[in-house]
């Protein structure tokens, strides 16, 4: 039932990984393709071009990495398949791509392991700041604590610090270097806490205040 | 402004259903950032990283609900 990419043990050991679970990344798989088929026939429709492509390539990245799952499953000690999948889960953080690419790279120079490492899904996340942007003047600019536009600015530029701070930690193959992942995680966390808190903030006001531009 | 205004946002439904889909694409983010966190700190022989079911229900289908809230009430209608 246990199954992880243990990096220190690479080869082609055959797996015989259960059913259910190959099955259950098939799913996943098949719903994040679904759903990046329906943004991408969306997008023109509704002339949303900028949140058609934050969320498409969101899900595209999600598409790819779990696409890696299923093919790793003969194999699931592949480094390729690893890099694969790493590499998926870089284009869902679209700000750290060179440097996750570099450290994979420096990895194998030193032969050193590059831990699996799944960071912030950068593209969906922008693409929900960017509906506040979005939503800020329809609803009153002055039931927001931020401007329209700040949101996505200032999110996003946190967004590429943690994002960093996990690929860095992601990269040493240290105590210090999982310490380094669990801050980013966490500064991730707190960052989407904030931003969750903004967001009811901006919507409950404007509900109960009812002031909406029209 | 006042009761006429507050009845032009409780009676737009597709405003009100934007706001539902926005609140939980949000709240799936934050799910997905709680996991992901715990799963760090019990580390990378920890319970949760190495049971695959937690990864795929508290990590992908967050995020694809994230994704896909907005495929159904979309941002732009």
């Amino acid at each position: 039932m246990n199954w992880i990419f243990l990096p220190e043990q690479h080869g082609t050991l055959q797996s015989q990984m259960p059913l259910d679970i190959v099955l259950r990344w098939w799913r996943v798989l098949f719903f994040f393709s679904l759903s990046l088929v329906l943004h991408v026939w969306q997008t023109p429709r509704h002339k949303t071009y900028w949140l058609g492509a934050a969320f498409s390539l969101g899900a595209l990245g999600e598409a790819i990495g779990w696409g890696a799952r299923v093919a790793a499953n003969p194999c699931p000690y592949s480094g390729q398949l690893m890099e694969m999948q790493l590499a998926a889960l870089i284009m869902g953080m679209w700000s750290q791509q060179s440097l996750d690419i570099f450290l994979i790279l420096r990895a194998k120079q030193f032969k050193l392991t590059y831990r699996s490492s799944t960071t912030a899904p950068a593209f969906t996340a922008a693409g929900i700041y960017g509906i506040l942007t979005l939503v800020v003047p329809v609803i009153d600019r002055e039931k927001s604590l931020l401007g329209p536009r700040l949101y996505l600015v200032i999110f996003m530029i946190v967004d590429f610090f943690s994002g960093s701070l996990q690929g860095i930690g992601g990269g040493t193959d240290t105590k210090p270097g999982t310490y380094t992942k669990v801050a980013g995680v966490i500064w991730q966390l707190l960052s989407t806490c904030v931003f969750a808190v903004l967001c009811q903030w901006v919507i409950l006001r404007g509900m109960s205040s009812g002031a909406i531009r029209t | 402004m006042g009761d006429s205004a507050r009845h032009v946002i409780w009676g737009n439904p597709y405003l009100i259903r934007f706001f539902a889909a926005t609140l939980l694409a949000v709240t799936c983010m934050v799910i997905r950032g709680v996991y992901r966190s715990v799963e760090l700190i019990q580390g990378w022989r920890g319970y949760l990283i190495t049971h695959e079911r937690f990864a795929v229900v508290l990590g992908g289908v967050m995020m694809f609900l994230a994704g896909a809230v907005f495929n159904l009430w979309n941002p732009g209608s």
